[in-house]
């Protein structure tokens, strides 16, 4: 019973609550959404992670084999020594090998500072607690349907750019420009409902049959 | 999904980045004479460093304690790659400190699953809560075909769906990612 009385007020601000936070223009939300959705950089991570425990993991068992009196010489480390000793750091083995080291560490940099561009388009919301996000095809797929339900616009094909969507439409000849005019302002509202979090501009282009 | 994980990559990529691209840079800038010709003419392994590693014992086990480090650091990283952030309840406060109640969060999101299944157009569904049992996140992917109405598909998700599993967690916010997935096939010619 006490539990009762205890849940009421709170249900009844959640009534207020349930219609969505409002948060202005949606920049907070926008940012939630966007950031939901950013790339984890899990296939370079894997990369770094796996050549850092394999190289580790080796180095630390020739050390202390060696240390221990029984080298375990899994690589050539005689070989390795011998070579090093010989070639200058002018040695175009040497500058190869160090030019890949940096490109390597260039590409982890670069992973780990840039954020990426999701590849699942982020929707724009209300609510900064719900961030949506719908697959590019998807997008594409309603677009194209969209497109389609123009009278003589037929076999839609929708493109995404960064910041572009290219309708392409099947059109007989001589109704082109009323057509694409029609394509455009057809997709530029099912895109303002929709609310992609990036803001599209609509590209139509028409094909006619015999072209 | 796993935000965690992807702050924890991004902090590790750039470190190993930056050592990796300044020990290339540096042997770079050996080889090219950035630091004389003189440095650039000597070899890799010269005879001071083999000199260096004979006369201090420390040498190689330090290099040995830093080579189990990066093992270590190595694994973990791996670990964290297959880590999920998912909780197995929620715990529901009833305000008043009198008592709490562990909801286990497979009732939960069933009953959402099978909220948003009922929708039209819906052919899977699969949601997953996260965070903190005590401030849940939720994590939802739908999969819809092309009878589904993509607004309105928006809509039922967001208002009775998700504000019915807040109503049943007690809670004023549950921070929510939402994955909505066309998944094409052969429904449309069968029922159109």
């Amino acid at each position: 019973m006490t539990t009762h009385a205890g849940r009421l007020p709170k249900s009844t601000s959640r009534a207020a609550v349930d219609a969505g936070v409002p948060v202005g223009k949606g920049t907070r939300a926008a940012r939630v959404a966007r950031s939901a959705f950013r790339p984890r950089r899990i296939v370079t991570s894997l990369v770094a992670a796996v050549a850092l425990t394999a190289g580790g993991t080796i180095a630390a068992i020739e050390v202390f084999s060696a240390l221990g009196g029984h080298p375990a010489r899994l690589v050539p480390y005689d070989r390795a020594v011998r070579w090093a000793e010989r070639s200058s750091w002018q040695n175009w083995a040497v500058l190869a090998i160090c030019a890949a080291v940096a490109l390597l560490g260039l590409w982890f940099l670069l992973a780990g500072l840039l954020p990426g561009r999701p590849r699942v388009v982020p929707l724009r919301g209300d609510n900064r607690d719900l961030a949506m996000a719908l697959t590019r095809g998807g997008l594409c797929n309603t677009l194209a349907s969209v497109a389609e339900s123009v009278p003589g616009a037929s076999q839609a094909h929708v493109t995404l750019g960064r910041h572009r969507v290219r309708v392409s439409v099947h059109c007989p000849s001589h109704e082109v420009d009323a057509v694409k005019e029609q394509v455009r302002a057809a997709v530029q509202e099912r895109l303002d409902e929709i609310r992609p979090l990036t803001r599209y501009r609509v590209a139509v282009r028409a094909r006619t049959r015999q072209g | 999904m796993d935000r965690h994980a992807a702050r924890l990559n991004r902090v590790l990529l750039v470190l190993t980045g930056v050592l990796l691209a300044g020990a290339g840079g540096i042997g770079l800038a050996l080889g090219l004479r950035a630091f004389g010709a003189s440095r650039a003419h000597e070899p890799v392994l010269s005879r001071a460093t083999r000199h260096f590693a004979a006369v201090h014992s420390w040498y190689w086990p330090a290099i040995g304690a830093g080579a189990v480090v990066a093992a270590i650091v190595g694994i973990a990283w791996l670990l964290a790659q297959g880590r999920s952030d998912g909780i197995t309840g929620v715990v529901l406060d009833d305000g008043d400190g009198t008592g709490r109640t562990i909801v286990p969060a497979g009732t939960l999101v069933t009953a959402l699953q099978d909220d948003v299944q009922r929708l039209p157009g819906v052919r899977a569904v699969r949601a997953r809560l996260t965070g903190k049992p005590s401030a849940p996140r939720l994590c939802l992917n739908v999969a819809y075909d092309r009878r589904a109405d993509l607004l309105e598909l928006r809509r039922s998700i967001q208002a009775p769906a998700l504000a019915r599993l807040r109503g049943s967690l007690e809670v004023e916010r549950l921070p929510a990612v939402v994955r909505l997935r066309l998944v094409t096939g052969d429904e449309r010619r069968t029922v159109e």
